[in-house]
This record gives structure tokens, sequence and C-alpha cells, in this order.
């Protein structure tokens, strides 16, 4: 059973799915408390439950169960495809798959305890970050022996992302997790370790709680959405020398601008200065990529009528350009002024990598899970409603955020009292709440399509066990 | 092979000169003297040691940031943090692990919280139910860090709130204040426009002064009623302890706003707020007391 081809893939898949129907209830009791405070956690009191412990466990959940499964899913869908060639092991992707819902079960019930390093995006414990060391060498062993042992000859540009990907992120993940600081020799005042000192403590912080976007979830997703828009389209890539372009310049630029998210703050203005001029730079990896779709769409966008995949992805490529824009601008020192400590940063949060790189990973599923399990999707309809309660709900839960933001942003400027701000921004922390219950129920929606889908699985001795030229060197290969 | 080599290598490359300018360098060069607001965690008291770690376990550096932003032309605080004390410096952190800037104001910035409010009265109402004292706060009660029977009069704090509070006092620069440096800058002696009493009682709901005190005769929240104010104001100026400056109503009541441990009514903690000099201007001061007057 853990031998069967496409089995580690699959399983990437359900988890993911499960590890997102978790978090955006956390998410939804989160909104629903910025709305109205009494509503919610009252009740989750006695529990020990707080809003400042739910917060870690939806964004680490939503970041390391969903995305990052379902991105690994993907790539372990396509690997063996751009290849030629098998999963280099399947046993051993299933035990990564095992391994992995073990360290975000354990990672959710640590928060929940408030067993934390205290660090945005770095919370999981010593432990676990050994666990997802552990985790990054599994996949990413099976990843390099499969290309490694390849037989189409040329290394798509999808290789060379997720290839570089798990070239650079356990070297990121190492060091702005700060592991060399363990339970064992912690700094006073932290017992789980995985801290420096100072305001260099928040350097390594924020050049990590951006790096996991930029060359984490951005790289895999960008290496997905190579495979996926000449896939669902029909076209062959516009550029394979642009999206090279793209590669080696967004491993260039991006490990740079972590200290953005200190501007004005207590460090070194040198610091924030090198991190806004690379945040700009960031421009050009991003247009070369979204560029190289556009030009790969063209005289297909009608398709999108009709499919649904291809509407999450072009629409998540859209995504991908504004929050990209979005990115540098914020960084400005002018701009930061007034959107720094408001609703504005996590609006373009969830502008990443919900409504870019989650609507890939959407994409990814509905295109990449029928193939898998032998069988078509259970229900059109309710992807249909998926993608618009998803997409409605997020245009009111990103206005509540941005506008919000501005509104606090703007009232701190003229020195309006704190109290008065919080007051004014309520209903826009209504909107916010109304497009997290949109999207919850499309979500939920989404699961249960899944589960439909998966149920009572007996997959075909699918065809798969021929290698794939006609992806991997035909439609993918385009222009070189 | 070779392709992979090429994306291994020069990926590694790539990422590790990144990580020489953005982790090692600053790493190795910023290292600030201690200024006297570093909180030295290898001496600093037990309880504030354990109430920090009260701190990263409930999440608080997720709404509350502790910085305040500097222009570094002027290396004074940036216009939207003005009132929030001085402007933060590396060396105020040398100790701090993890470091708790924070990145959101869901709740205001807590980097001098000491300074603005020691009060640990307020701090225990406020964590038992934000309401009481800052009503429209969207912050979350923190039942779980009382004891059984604590009410909204006498929130009973278990080791857990009293080490938190003790850390949020301990939050302060440390520092003499500057005379006439504060914002608002209001004192006994600054001359008041006339009082419009319908905007004072706006004010007194929306400063929170309502938390505390009642306007019916004798009812106790937290501070004496002020039923009756005017009027009673004689008598206390009267009172043989009284020590503050006051000699009219008028004056009374401004000295109280401005400066609330002038003179304490018998039977009442020392728990309003210190920072009105700072927060109100002389119009707003002036409709305070026009309205507190009609009482």
């Amino acid at each position: 059973m853990f031998n069967q081809e496409g089995s580690t893939a699959r399983r990437f898949i359900y988890s993911a799915v499960f590890w997102l129907i978790v978090p955006v209830t956390y998410g939804l009791l989160l909104a629903l408390h910025l709305w109205k405070p009494d509503l919610i956690f009252p009740w989750l009191n006695p529990l020990h439950l707080s809003f400042g412990r739910l917060r870690p466990m939806h964004v680490n959940t939503v970041a390391f169960g969903w995305l990052s499964m379902a991105q690994l899913g993907a790539m372990f869908y396509i690997v063996p495809r751009l290849t030629g060639a098998r999963l280099y092991s399947e046993r051993l992707g299933n035990w990564t798959v095992i391994i992995w819902n073990i360290a975000i079960l354990l990672g959710n019930i640590t928060l929940a305890l408030g067993l934390t390093q205290g660090r945005e995006y770095a919370e999981f414990i010593w432990p676990i970050d050994i666990g997802v060391m552990l985790l990054l060498a599994m996949a990413g062993y099976n990843l390099f022996k499969t290309v490694g042992g390849r037989r189409e000859k040329q290394l798509y540009v999808s290789l060379w992302y997720f290839l570089g990907t798990f070239t650079w992120f356990p070297v990121i993940y190492f060091i702005g997790n700060v592991m060399w600081v363990t339970p064992f020799n912690p700094p006073p005042g932290a017992p789980w370790g995985g801290a420096l000192t100072g305001v260099n403590d928040a350097i390594v912080n924020w050049f990590y709680g951006h790096n996991v976007v930029g060359l984490w979830f951005t790289t895999l997703g960008i290496g997905a959405m190579y495979y996926l828009v000449p896939k669902l389209t029909g076209n062959p890539l516009y550029s394979h020398r642009l999206s090279l372009i793209g590669f080696w310049t967004i491993a260039f630029t991006y490990i740079w601008t972590g200290t953005h998210h200190l501007v004005w703050g207590p460090v070194p203005r040198w610091t924030q200065m090198l991190a806004i001029t690379f945040s700009v730079m960031m421009i050009i990896p991003v247009w070369t990529v979204v560029w190289n779709f556009v030009k790969t769409m063209e005289g297909k966008w009608n398709l999108i009528l009709d499919n649904i995949p291809l509407r999450f992805l072009a629409l998540g490529s859209i995504t991908y350009f504004l929050v990209c824009l979005q990115g540098p601008l914020q960084s400005l020192r002018s701009v930061s002024l007034t959107t720094h400590f408001t609703n504005w940063v996590p609006g373009h949060a969830h502008l990443a990598l919900l409504a870019t790189f989650s609507y890939v990973a959407f994409a990814a599923i509905y295109e990449f899970l029928p193939k898998l399990v032998g069988r078509p999707l259970y229900s059109k309809a309710l992807m249909d409603w998926h993608f618009w309660l998803v997409f409605i709900g997020f245009l009111f839960f990103f206005s509540g955020f941005t506008v919000g933001g501005l509104v606090q942003g703007i009232s701190w400027n003229s020195q309006v009292p704190f109290l008065d701000v919080v007051k004014s921004i309520e209903p826009w922390s209504l909107a916010r709440a109304m497009g997290a219950a949109l999207m919850f129920t499309g979500l939920y929606l989404f699961g249960y399509n899944v589960l439909r889908t998966a149920r009572s699985v007996k997959p075909q001795q699918q065809s798969q066990a021929t290698p794939m030229p006609a992806v991997a060197g035909g439609s993918l290969g385009g222009a070189q | 092979m070779k392709t992979m080599q090429i994306v291994v290598i020069g990926g590694l490359a790539l990422t590790l000169i990144g990580i020489l300018f953005t982790v090692a360098l600053p790493s190795l060069t910023i290292q600030p003297p201690p200024s006297a607001a570093a909180i030295d965690w290898n001496k600093a008291p037990r309880q504030v040691v354990k109430g920090r770690e009260v701190y990263v376990r409930e999440g608080c550096f997720y709404c509350h940031s502790q910085q305040v932003r500097f222009n570094d032309e002027t290396d004074e605080a940036l216009t939207p943090d003005q009132s929030l004390g001085r402007a933060s410096h590396e060396g105020d952190y040398v100790h701090d692990a993890p470091a708790l800037l924070g990145t959101e104001r869901q709740g205001p910035d807590l980097r001098w919280e000491g300074d603005r409010q020691p009060s640990d009265l307020w701090h225990y109402r406020h964590l038992w139910n934000p309401q009481l004292t800052s009503a429209g706060s969207i912050m979350p009660g923190f039942s779980y860090l009382f004891l059984a029977g604590s009410t909204d009069i006498q929130p009973r704090a278990a080791p857990d709130a009293e080490a938190l509070v003790a850390y949020l006092l301990a939050l302060k620069t440390n520092e003499a204040p500057k005379p006439g440096a504060v914002a608002g800058g209001l004192t006994l002696d600054t001359p008041l426009p006339v009082g419009n009493a319908q905007t004072g009682q706006a004010l007194f709901s929306s400063l929170g002064c309502a938390a505390c005190h009642s306007l019916k005769p004798e009812e106790k929240i937290v501070g004496p009623s002020l039923s009756g104010i005017g009027k009673t104001a004689l008598t206390r100026i009267k009172a043989p302890d009284y020590r503050g400056k006051a000699t009219v109503a008028e004056t009374y009541i401004k000295e109280s706003i401005l400066d609330p441990s002038a003179y304490i009514v018998p039977g009442f903690p020392d728990a309003m707020l210190k920072d009105y000099a700072l927060k109100l201007n002389a119009q707003q001061l002036a409709d305070s007391i026009t309205f507190l007057q009609t009482q």
C-alpha cells in the first residue's frame, strides 16, 4: 500500500485538506473575536484558549499543515511527470506524510498549551523544529534522487524551483529558528530556546518570517504554476529563458528583504535600507513570472469560464502580481509610516498565502486528485460554489483588513485617541468576519468534495506507470 | 546532472551571500550598550522574569507592540508614536530573548507601560475585564489568570497574573522625566479656555472616567463617586490632610485630573491613570471640569 504509485502525492493532498478545514475554523473564530470580542472567547477561556494562543495555531497550521502539504502533494505529482521516472521511494514519501501529520498535530497541541518560542511564524518549539528538519531532509532526498534518476534530459523550470527550494529552505529554517539555541542552553526567560538576544533576534525572526513566504511557499507555488499554466491551457510555455531569469533573480533578491518588517524600528538604518532596496528589486522576478504566464495564456482566457481550476490559477497569477506590487510599496518608509502595525499588513499576508498560493493549490488539487484516484471529481457544482464563495468572501475579507488598516494608520497619524480608533474600525472588522464566514463555507464544501471524491478509494492501475514525455518534452517544453 | 549542480550550488551560494549581509553582519555589528531601560533577565526579580514568560505564553505580543518608532533625522518619536513616550533604541533590548518588538497594534504599544500606567490595581482590573478600564476595547478578558470568586470590583489575581503585572510595570524608561517635554504639557498653571459641559459629558465616557467613577451619589466603583463634586471639593480642600494647592473647586478638579496623587480620598486606592496631562488638551480639560462641576 505504501509502494503504490502516486500514493505519496495523494496522501499529501488528503492531509492538506484536513489541515485546511481545521485552521480556517480557528481563523473564523479570530475574525469574529476582532469584531465582537465577547462572542467567542468567554466560552473558550475555561480551556485557557485565548486570541493570543489561537492566532499562532491558525497561522502555523495553514502555513505548515495546509499550504506546505498541498504544495508537496503537487510537487510529488509533478516531479515524476517531468522526469519521466517513478518517484524514487513512495515508501519514504508515505512516511514523510505520516511524520508530517504528527508534527502538525503536536504543533497544534503544544501551541494550545502555550508552549511557544514566541516569535511570529517560528513559534514551534525546538523538538518540533527537529521534526521539521527531518521532514525537509526526507522530502528533499526523495526529490533529489528522483530528479537525479530522470529519463527526461531537459530540466524543466518547475524542477529548478523545487530543487532550489529544497536547497535553501533547510538553511533558512535552521537559522531562522535559531536552532542552535536549544532547551538545553536557553537564554534566561526563553525556556524553549530558539531565540537570539536583542534586536538581532527580531532581525533573524523577520529574515525567517519573510523567507518562509518567499523561498518556500512562493518558489514551491511558482514551480507548480509553471506546470499548471501550460497544462491547463494546452499552450507551450512562452519563454524558458524568461523563466530562468525569474528563477535566478528570486533566488538572489528575496533573501535580503526581511528587515523591511522593522522599518522605523530600533534597528540600524542600513539594515532597513538594504531590505527596502531589495524589496523594490523583487519586481523583476515577479514581472518575469507573470509576463510568462500572461503570454502563455494568450488566446485561452475564455477557458476560465468553464475550467474552474484554470480560473483559480489565472486569478492566483493576478493576485500574485498585485501582492508583489503591494509588498515593495509598503516596504517604503513613507508608506510603512501609515500601514505598519495596522490591519493592512495581515491583509497583505492573506493576499499572498490565501488569494495567491492557496488558489494555486486549489487548482492543483482539482487537476491532480481525479488523476490520482482514477475517477472524476465528485461534484463540479460544489467546485463552482467553492470558487465563488472564496472569491467573493475574500473581497470582503481583504477590504476589511485593508481599509480598516488605513483607517487605523491615518487616525494614529492624526493622534486620534486609541480606543476611538478601535471603535471606528468596527464596520471593517464586520466586513472581515463576513468574508471569513463565506470563505469558511466554501472551504468546507471543498473539503466535502475532496472527501467524496476520495471515498472507497480503489485506484485503478493508472496510465502514469508509463512515463509522460508528452508532458515533459512536448507541450511544456515550449520555446527554449 | 550538470544542470542540477548549477541549481544547487548557485542557489546555495546566493542564499549564503544574502545571509552574510542580512543575518551575520547585523549580528556581528549590532552590539549596543544596555540603556537604563534594558532589563537584565539574569538579575531581574523572579516575578518579572516569570511575567515575561506569561506574556509570551498568552501571545500578548501579537496585538501589542513594544517599540516606539523613531525618526533618525531628529532622533525623536515619529508623529503617530509621539504620545507613546520616548523613541526605542537598540540598547533597550540587549538582554531580551526573544525580542518582543511586535508587528501589530490591535492594542496600544506597551514599551513604556510601567511609566504610563503604574497602578497594579488598574492592570488587574484590565486583565480581568478590559471593559472596566477601557470601554470599547477588543481585548479578551483573561479570567483564567484569576482565582475563583473574583469579581469586577475585586479581581483576585492568581500567581500568573501577578507575575504578568510585575512584568508590565517593569517596562519603563528609568529616566527622570524632562519637565515641559511632555506632549499635552498641561500643568495646574495652564490657563484654560471656556469649557463646554456637553462635550465634557462625552469625554467622561470616551476617556474611560466612567469605568471607575460613578455619577450616582455614594456609589463606589474604584474611585469615589463624582456626584456633587463641585460642593464636595470645597470640603476636601479644607480637610486637615489635604496637601494640594487648590483653593477653589475648579482648581481641585483640575488638580485631581492632572495629578491624581495630590490628594487621595480616604478609603480609596491611588489607582487613577497618571497620564491625563499628556493625553488631554486644554480645551478637553476645561470641558471635563465644566461638566463635572454641573454634577
